[in-house]
């Protein structure tokens, strides 16, 4: 009796020491302020940390209460995600993102530290409106393996707690470091492809921003206007006999821009085919009508 | 001693339970791919592998140890011994160099990676998810490649490898950071070996060969999924070509699936690409199918490749209701998340 309590003992022990989780994939939400205070702003810092596992798909909502904050500023420069499937952006002063890591991501390695180091998804910048606790969250979260399935793995998530004070504070904000450097160079592509726009043209580019991350691009074609447009973008121009320029932007207004001549020359067969149609009955017409009178004028 | 079998039962039942809702993911057979590089920085004043110098550090060396007579020998911007401070004696036959100094030029912000691939192989590399420089392997499958015209902060890159006749090897993909002014060396790829099949169905109990390009001279496990997973091995040549005839008997009739990694002087590859096959009644050999491309998983336009242009394809359908069939990557009738994670493990850039 006594030795199989032992053994049961022995079992239970056993089943907690495999059982309990090493290490689970985390979410952190961090900042570096410990008090801030009623109309003051503040940076937070989404970082993931794999813990071992390898990523490459993330979705998620930024849950706040409205009332006490505003979302004011988003940051994906340096972001590990490197092709947003939706971009992160403050709608209805809240923030939904998804995008994926092609070939996955187990953590930064540093050469300043020898451990594997989290990264940065987002940073988002709030304005503090009223006192009171305040807990910043995530919801309808999905973080995937690297697996070629996309398994979802359990995350835990590290929410933000913090108490503004009312009184203020005599320290000054935090200098933010200015972003002086353009988008990183690149390059677009003009694809067409029966899956989407009905096989029309359309360009696909993407590019990054280190520092402040990029806001949005633009697109130019022949001397039109610059128009905001997002990959893949249908190109108005079906001849392709203009220039095409894309302009990426970043969050603190720096510019990278991309270029090419006309992909095609203007082929004005091509380009006015129905009107040479036109044209050529037209002279036809002409033609048999003046043929017909100058007949009837011989046969008078 | 029902009573007691029951128990027992019971118990098993409670760990099994107890695992799956601790580890939802316990009996999945998810492949996590590690990766074992080094990375060092050119400038933090610490000697490492790749580097002669880096900074004061000089590794212990000296102008005499360089063959030189006297002098001061320095560490250049660029972690390589600057011995324009060393003298020789004029009456020394062996003697001579010198000179140089001058202004030092600006370091550039730079990644220069270094690994093992297959002789004479493209090895692309790949900055944050697009191909952005390539270099070719030599004869010793040895490669160094070199990145510049960076801004500071965290990168993903990512390495793959083609061998001589156009098969790729997995993507290795790994986050660093890259600090301002520094040469961040990152050594240690070890590209995992490409693989082939002659045939996609085999008749148990004949011969399946499989077959790739790898290291030289290095030892190749081949491993063959079934309900028992058989593990072979074999040495590949000088030129790295390795070859296994597989003998099927030992498999059921069904699907399977191999891959293989390679050994070579205590290091390990992580395991390619894998392949699958059928063992049934006849033989059919291994052909492309031209109307999907090269068969890659998620390339949606048919290129052989798994890149931003898949991802805008994919973008375009995300979350619309009925996508097309072959862009519906897990079939199940709408573009979400899953189907771009399922892109992410393919993508070649």
């Amino acid at each position: 009796m006594q030795m199989r309590k032992v053994i049961k003992f022995f079992i239970i022990i056993g089943i907690l020491i495999i059982a309990t989780p090493v290490l689970a994939v985390q979410l952190n939400l961090e900042s570096d302020i410990e008090t801030v205070n009623v109309g003051q702003k503040f940076w937070l810092n989404l970082m993931l940390a794999p813990e071992g596992e390898t990523i490459n798909a993330i979705k998620a909502t930024v849950n706040y209460p409205q009332d006490k904050l505003t979302l004011i500023n988003i940051n994906d420069g340096g972001s590990i995600i490197s092709s947003w499937i939706e971009v992160p952006d403050i709608k209805n002063n809240q923030t939904t993102f998804a995008g994926i890591i092609p070939g996955g991501f187990s953590g930064v390695l540093n050469p300043f530290h020898s451990e594997i180091m989290p990264g940065k998804v987002i940073s988002l910048e709030f304005l503090v409106n009223k006192g009171g606790e305040i807990k910043i969250d995530l919801n309808n979260l999905q973080v995937l393996l690297h697996d070629g399935v996309g398994t979802s793995v359990d995350t835990r998530v590290m929410a933000f707690e913090i108490i503004p004070t009312e009184k203020i504070i005599s320290s000054s904000p935090k200098k933010e470091v200015e972003d002086l450097e353009a988008p990183e160079p690149f390059t677009f592509q003009i694809i067409k492809d029966e899956s989407i726009f009905e096989n029309q043209y359309v360009l696909i580019f993407n590019t990054q921003d280190k520092d402040s991350g990029i806001d949005h691009y633009e697109v130019q074609e022949g001397n039109l206007d610059f128009k905001i447009a997002k990959s893949p973008y249908l190109l108005e121009n079906q001849y392709l006999n203009g220039k095409i320029i894309v302009k990426a932007i970043d969050r603190a207004g720096n510019e990278r821009i991309s270029r090419v001549g006309p992909p095609r020359q203007d082929n004005l067969l091509e380009r006015y085919w129905k009107f040479f149609i036109v044209l050529l009955i037209i002279i036809m017409l002409i033609s048999i009508f003046f043929l017909k009178r100058s007949i009837k004028n011989n046969e008078n | 001693m029902l009573v007691k079998k029951g128990k027992i039962n019971g118990l098993i039942l409670i760990i099994i339970l107890g695992l799956f809702l601790i580890y939802p993911n316990f009996f999945v057979n998810a492949d996590t791919i590690n990766i074992s590089v080094i990375v060092h920085i050119c400038g933090d004043n610490i000697q490492e592998s790749g580097e002669n110098c880096d900074g004061s550090d000089l590794a212990g060396q000296s102008c005499i140890g360089l063959g030189h007579d006297s002098g001061t020998l320095t560490c250049s911007l660029d972690c390589t011994f600057n011995v324009s401070q060393c003298e020789n004696d004029p009456d020394d036959p062996g003697g001579g160099g010198g000179g140089g100094g001058g202004i030092p030029t600006p370091v550039e912000t730079s990644v220069t990676f270094s690994g093992r691939a297959y002789p004479w192989s493209e090895v692309f590399v790949l900055k944050d998810s697009q191909i952005v420089a390539s270099t070719v392997a030599g004869p010793d499958a040895n490669f160094l490649v070199t990145l510049t015209d960076l801004s500071a902060g965290d990168y993903t890159f990512s390495l793959y490898a083609e061998d001589l006749e156009d098969r790729r090897s997995s993507l290795i993909t790994f986050s660093t950071y890259v600090s301002y002014g520094n040469q961040t060396l990152v050594s240690g790829f070890f590209i995992s070996p490409s693989i082939d099949i002659d045939k996609s169905q085999v008749k148990r109990g004949d011969n399946i060969a499989i077959f790739g390009q790898t290291t030289p001279e290095s030892e190749v496990t081949i491993a063959v999924n079934s309900d028992v997973q058989h593990f072979k091995t074999t040495d590949s040549d000088e030129d790295g070509i390795y070859l296994y005839n597989f003998d099927t008997a030992v498999l059921e009739m069904g699907d399977h699936i191999t891959k293989s990694k390679t050994a070579l002087n205590g290091d390990i590859s992580n395991y390619g690409q894998a392949l699958g096959f059928i063992v049934g009644d006849t033989n059919i050999i291994k052909e492309d199918d031209p109307g999907s491309g090269c068969g890659i998983v998620a390339d949606v336009n048919y290129d052989c490749r798994v890149n931003l242009v898949d991802f805008s394809i994919l973008a375009y359908w995300y979350q619309k209701s009925s996508p097309p069939e072959h862009i519906d990557l897990n079939d199940n009738g709408v573009v979400n998340l899953v189907d771009f994670s399922i892109m992410a493990f393919y993508w070649t850039g």
